[in-house]
């Protein structure tokens, strides 16, 4: 983008980032037989996961209860794996307080933090599904979570899908859903929102929702999930 | 006699104390209309605040003119010394960069560059130092005399 400037002139310039105040991806993937659990820049850099963070890595199949199978799960600089047969499965990051200060954010609650001009609390849920699962529909169960209203195993690339967004399970408007972090809809009355599908293998959607809350840590709850899953053919 | 010695050491240290400042020669000055700012904001409207950013010059694209942090509004500004293609770059928390070519043409004698001394500072710079200097001469030399004259007395 360039901007021309010549003197006199309003000599402002607005530069527009197309995606929101968000933490980095976190999301989660098949690869070979594996569920694997990442976390940085997806389709990019990867950064280094904090496994103190993790809170759950909830594997579930058809006509079985859901295991939470954390422990079980190889942890690595990069990522965390694990070996197992799952239609769905759902994992979610603790990150804790961040709090905003002129030198840049720090990972503390406001209370803690002298010079803090804003605080939120962090909340990311990464799930993934088998489309072809009965299980790809159904709600999982998460604190915040996006749900496929329509079937994903009939949809290809360039089709549209629905997408509904719940917190504490009930559908909340005003969510916003994004694709590689740029901001494609806003979730409506009934929590739903219809977004194109660009990917033709893997297609990973990112929801976010704040909420504020009166704390003396935090001003706000971000809330940030992802659903990740193979695209039909 | 007496009474005259805390006046003379006040006069001395007052001259200790006033001479390091002019020594450094920290000036200052305000220019309008010579600033380019830039906000910088998420799609949603939210300031990226104390967000970490870097300007480059048209003639050093690998080491910045200047970096620092936005302000709480998302801000930056930057004073370009010549013409040509200003790079800014902007790199939010979650590691995400956003960068910008602003285009400046400066009109005539203001495309001098950083090291050029805005006229008004100059021309009273030139006419505070030697006056500062007479004045120091002047009081180290008034209190030798009164240190003299009280020694002799």
């Amino acid at each position: 983008m360039t901007t021309r400037i010549a003197w006199p002139a309003i000599l402002l310039v607005v530069l527009t980032f197309s995606g929101q105040a968000l933490a980095h991806d976190f999301w989660l993937e098949r690869q070979g037989g594996a569920l694997v659990l990442r976390y940085g820049h997806r389709g990019g850099d990867m950064l280094p996961l904090d496994a103190a963070k993790m809170r759950s890595l909830v594997c579930r199949k058809e006509h079985r209860a859901s295991e939470d199978l954390l422990r079980a799960a190889v942890i690595s600089a990069n990522q965390l794996s694990l070996v197992a047969t799952c239609t769905a499965a759902s994992a979610f990051l603790d990150g804790g307080f961040y709090s905003l200060t002129p030198d840049g954010e720090k990972n503390l609650p406001k209370s803690k933090v002298p010079d803090a001009v804003k605080a939120w609390r962090s909340r990311q849920y990464a799930k993934w599904i088998d489309v072809r699962s009965s299980l790809s529909t159904e709600v999982q169960g998460d604190e915040f979570e996006i749900v496929p209203v329509t079937d994903l195993a009939k949809v290809k690339v360039g089709d549209k899908a629905t997408f509904r967004i719940l917190l504490d399970r009930k559908p909340i408007s005003g969510a916003v859903l994004s694709v590689g972090h740029k901001p494609l809809g806003e979730t409506d009355d009934r929590g739903e929102v219809r977004v194109k599908i660009r990917a033709a293998d893997v297609e990973s959607v990112s929801a976010t929702f704040r909420r504020p809350v009166k704390s003396p840590d935090a001003d706000s709850e971000v809330f940030e999930a992802s659903l990740t899953f193979e695209v039909a053919r | 006699m007496r009474s005259r010695r805390p006046r003379a050491a006040v006069a001395l240290l007052a001259l200790l104390f006033t001479s390091p400042v002019f020594a450094h020669e920290v000036l200052s000055s305000i220019e309008r209309g010579r600033a380019i700012a830039v906000k910088a904001v998420f799609a949603d409207g939210e300031p990226l605040a104390y967000t970490e950013y870097m300007v480059f010059s048209p003639t050093d694209p690998k080491i910045p003119y200047q970096k620092g942090r936005t302000d709480r509004a998302g801000y930056l500004a930057f004073v370009p010394a010549l013409p040509g293609n200003w790079h800014v770059k902007v790199t939010e928390a979650g590691g995400h960069g956003m960068e910008l070519d602003v285009a400046v043409e400066l009109p005539g004698n203001e495309s001098a560059g950083p090291a050029a001394a805005p006229a008004g500072i100059a021309s009273w710079a030139f006419v505070l130092r030697p006056i500062v200097g007479l004045v120091l001469i002047a009081g180290v030399f008034a209190g030798l005399v009164v240190l003299y004259r009280r020694r002799k007395s």
